[in-house]
């Protein structure tokens, strides 16, 4: 029955759109393999952190069932509710924004599509089944992991409803939250492409992606404050009446009988949320079903002032590569999309630092000791420094048009290879250390005057250091070898990630407190002298064997097979 | 003149271009024939640098690629069998990056970019992005692209599968007059009516050996259909009728 379903042109339409949904058009089939692999893990990951935070939440709350009276157990399973209809919502969010290249019918399905003899309505039709199915797996797989901690909440001395009746009016409210989230993605991403000129769309919704991820993003340091809101949620914050997960917290309440006049005013933000994102969805979804052919058949363009501009080099090898790596980063989505995602973690992190040690507050001119403020203005560079330059390393990593680098393979020589790799360096270099030097500059400048410039310097040195660690053993020009994820596993990477952030953090930050605060001028000047002596030995040695060593524009997984030596 | 010898190309027990010999003079054009899988494509990405032989050499005029890859590669101008592009970027961006990278002076790339666009016809698509371009127009681009740094070697594979009649005859036209100015042409493709048109010499390839060499005009003068007989005699080609019968009776019977 079902593979009869399945063998239908609906079925087999939407198995091929649920399928182009984790298609990104850069790997190879060995990195596409890999990239299975890598989503699997995600998954596991999800549900490992689900069961992390049953661990976490279970002191909390034997300590809350331990209390005198149920009012600290009340607030705090209010904030506690809204965290978890707020983290599958946000990770709902994340992946409808990262597959949203594929949210609507494409040019290629409209060429390849509808010559066949089937209908538009039902090219449209199947899309949206296969966006269901798509947000459907991430809204149940991140609603499996969070069960366990409504359960455990829902428990205890105080609770007031049964944990049964509690973890079905989650899932109901839960569930609403994520659809709010797909909604409004699809909802932003539909008004584009039927609201603006065929020739902006690309752009348009390439910028709107990127400001979508950098948005969510920044926004996890809220979602995980959302715990530290009980008292706020138990006293009817009006301020929380701007966040959608405490609408759907409202929902969940009046689902289990608590008609409280705050709740009901939540209830009713996320009805009229999820009715208004559904309804512009649908609408520009069936606007853009109307005049499909009129839409697609408009032809890309770019600007003309653009491609006027052109800049005299002297090194043409060089200049082609900078201009294709512009170009490719103005254009490409995916490539936004991995800078911002990326960048915007950095971001938020250095926020996260100013904010935690109240800058805020000494801004406004309240009384707070200046070792947090000096604290938080040392730290700030680094975690953009590191990301930032991760970033845009990782941006470079992949390709666009893999089978197109034959254009490169074939110009490939010896004294130009460190031209062609010119543009790699550039890109890195400016985000590890120019544009941490940018945001930061201004705050430490506030804050310590004068001597902020030396803390720069020494910001620029830190990432012009780890500019080096990031490009060594780099091979690529930008955007032309090959991709394989997956190479080591999700969790390793993240444990070397961490270790390498928190030993590079701490010395780096220890470095920028010792220019700051130092009484003497020697640790400002002698750090930075020794720094760049290192960073121009570095780069020396990294020219010389980019010079010798042939370009990669195939990615390999590792020829190292590790041997477990359980025999001896 | 271009000198193939010996060319050999292994994928493990795999030997996909076994020994394969031949010359291309200046001021020649050759066809390379083939069924699919007889290694053409391989011979050709030997020949214009993108896949190591395992063993054997290529030179143009002595310029061996073993010895100086670089030398060579930049007296060849290469058209690939897919239109593989940078479809993101402008066919003006594409032929600047591909100059540049052929290491072309700004002012020389000035003036010949929108001048190629022009004789080209792709003027007046100059502003979009490859992606909305056709097949046609993004073969269109790769010629301009091999062409731009006045190669001594053109290598075309299969290049005019998805042209339209008016860009065939330029093609053709264009092709001939390049060869005439002493240049060299090798031109990997299935059609023989091409190859009769266009070149002056035509090499068979059939399962990775060379099977055949014969010159067109000789051809041209006596019976038409030869070349394609010779090649089904060499390459052990079936007789095609029977299988085109039975695909008739499928479909009826369908």
């Amino acid at each position: 029955m079902i593979e009869k379903v399945l063998e239908r042109p609906s079925g087999l339409l939407t198995r091929h759109f649920f399928h182009a949904l984790f298609d990104f058009g850069v790997f190879s089939q060995e990195g596409a393999d890999a990239f299975v692999r890598v989503i699997i893990g995600l998954v596991s990951l999800i549900i490992s952190l689900g069961l992390l935070l049953v661990y976490l939440y279970g002191h909390k709350y034997a300590a809350l069932s331990a209390a005198l009276t149920g009012a600290p157990y009340a607030a705090a399973l209010l904030a506690d509710t809204t965290l978890a209809i707020a983290l599958p919502m946000w990770i709902v969010a994340l992946v409808t924004v990262l597959v949203s290249h594929s949210l609507v019918p494409d040019e290629t399905d409209f060429r390849v599509l509808l010559p066949l003899p089937i209908g538009r309505r039902l090219v449209f039709g199947t899309k949206l089944l296969a966006l269901a199915f798509f947000a459907g797996l991430f809204t149940v797989t991140s609603h499996l992991a969070i069960t366990p901690l409504v359960l455990r909440i829902s428990a205890g001395r105080w609770a007031m409803d049964p944990p049964l009746v509690g973890v079905i009016a989650f899932w109901i409210a839960g569930s609403s939250a994520s659809m709010f989230a797909l909604f409004a993605v699809v909802a932003a991403n539909g008004l584009l492409h039927a609201c603006l000129p065929r020739a902006r769309v690309h752009a348009a919704t390439g910028a709107m992606r990127g400001m979508l991820l950098g948005a969510l993003v920044l926004a996890l340091p809220l979602v995980l404050a959302l715990p530290t809101q009980s008292v706020a949620l138990a006293h009817g914050s009006r301020l929380l009446l701007l966040a959608p997960p405490a609408w759907f917290m409202g929902v969940e309440r009046l689902l289990l009988g608590h008609r409280d006049a705050y709740f009901i005013e939540l209830a009713r933000l996320a009805s009229i949320g999820v009715i208004a994102a559904a309804a512009i969805a649908f609408g520009s979804y069936v606007s853009l079903y109307r005049r499909f052919d009129r839409v697609m058949l408009h032809a890309f363009g770019v600007s003309a002032r653009r491609v006027r501009r052109r800049s005299a080099m002297n090194n043409p090898a060089r200049a082609a590569v900078r201009d294709f790596t512009a170009a490719t980063l103005r254009r490409s989505a995916l490539h936004q999309g991995v800078v911002i995602g990326l960048a915007s973690a950095g971001l938020a992190l250095a926020l996260n630092s100013l904010l935690r040690n109240g800058l805020l507050a000494w801004l406004a001119g309240f009384e707070v000791p200046r070792r947090h403020i000096l604290d938080s203005i040392t730290w700030m560079p680094i975690p953009l420094i590191v990301i930032l330059g991760i970033a845009a390393r990782a941006s470079c990593a992949v390709p666009i048009e893999p089978k197109a680098n034959w254009v490169f393979r074939m110009t490939e020589d010896d004294a130009s290879r460190v031209d062609h790799l010119h543009a790699a360096e550039r890109l890195v270099t400016l985000f590890a250390a120019f544009v941490p030097v940018a945001l930061t500059l201004p705050i430490q400048w506030i804050v310590a005057g004068p001597r902020a410039i030396v803390a720069s310097a020494m910001t620029a040195v830190f990432g012009l250091l780890w500019a080096e660690v990031l490009l060594r053993g780099w091979r690529r020009i930008p955007f032309t070898c090959s991709y394989m994820p997956g190479k080591h596993s999700v969790a390793q990477s993240t444990l070397v990630g961490l270790t390498v952030f928190l030993i590079v953090g701490s010395i780096g930050s220890a470095m920028e407190m010792a220019a700051l605060r130092g009484t003497s001028a020697w640790p400002a000047l002698a750090i930075p002298a020794v720094l760049s002596t290192l960073v121009v030995v570095l780069r020396r040695r990294r020219r010389v064997a980019w010079r010798d060593t042939p370009l990669a524009f195939d990615d390999e997984l590792p020829s190292d097979v590790q041997v477990f030596r359980l025999s001896q | 003149m271009l000198d193939v010898r010996a060319l050999t190309k292994r994928y493990g027990p795999l030997l996909a271009v076994d020994h394969v010999s031949f010359t291309v003079n200046r001021g020649e054009v050759v066809g390379y024939l083939g069924p699919n899988g007889s290694g053409k494509s391989t011979t050709v990405n030997m020949v214009v640098g993108l896949l190591e032989p395992s063993s054997g050499s290529v030179a143009i005029d002595g310029c061996s690629q073993g010895e100086d890859p670089i030398a060579y590669k930049r007296r060849i101008g290469y058209v690939p069998e897919e239109p593989y592009l940078y479809t993101h970027l402008t066919a003006t961006e594409y032929l600047t990056l591909v100059g540049r990278l052929r290491g072309m002076p700004q002012c020389r790339l000035d003036r010949d970019v929108p001048e190629l666009l022009r004789l080209f016809l792709l003027w007046d698509s100059r502003y979009s992005t490859m992606a909305a371009y056709s097949k046609g127009m993004r073969l269109r681009v790769l010629l301009a692209a091999a062409l731009l740094h006045n190669p001594d070697l053109l290598v075309l594979d299969e290049p005019f599968s998805g042209l339209d009649v008016n860009a065939s005859l330029l093609f053709r036209a264009l092709i001939g007059m390049f060869a005439a100015e002493g240049r060299m042409i090798l031109f990997s493709t299935h059609r023989f009516d091409m190859v009769e048109k266009v070149c002056s010499r035509a090499v068979i390839l059939s399962e990775g050996r060379l099977a055949a060499e014969q010159r067109i005009s000789d051809e041209r003068a006596g019976d038409s259909d030869s070349l394609e007989r010779l090649f089904v005699r060499v390459t052990d080609q079936q007789d095609f009728g029977p299988i085109a019968r039975d695909i008739l009776d499928v479909i009826q019977h369908a």
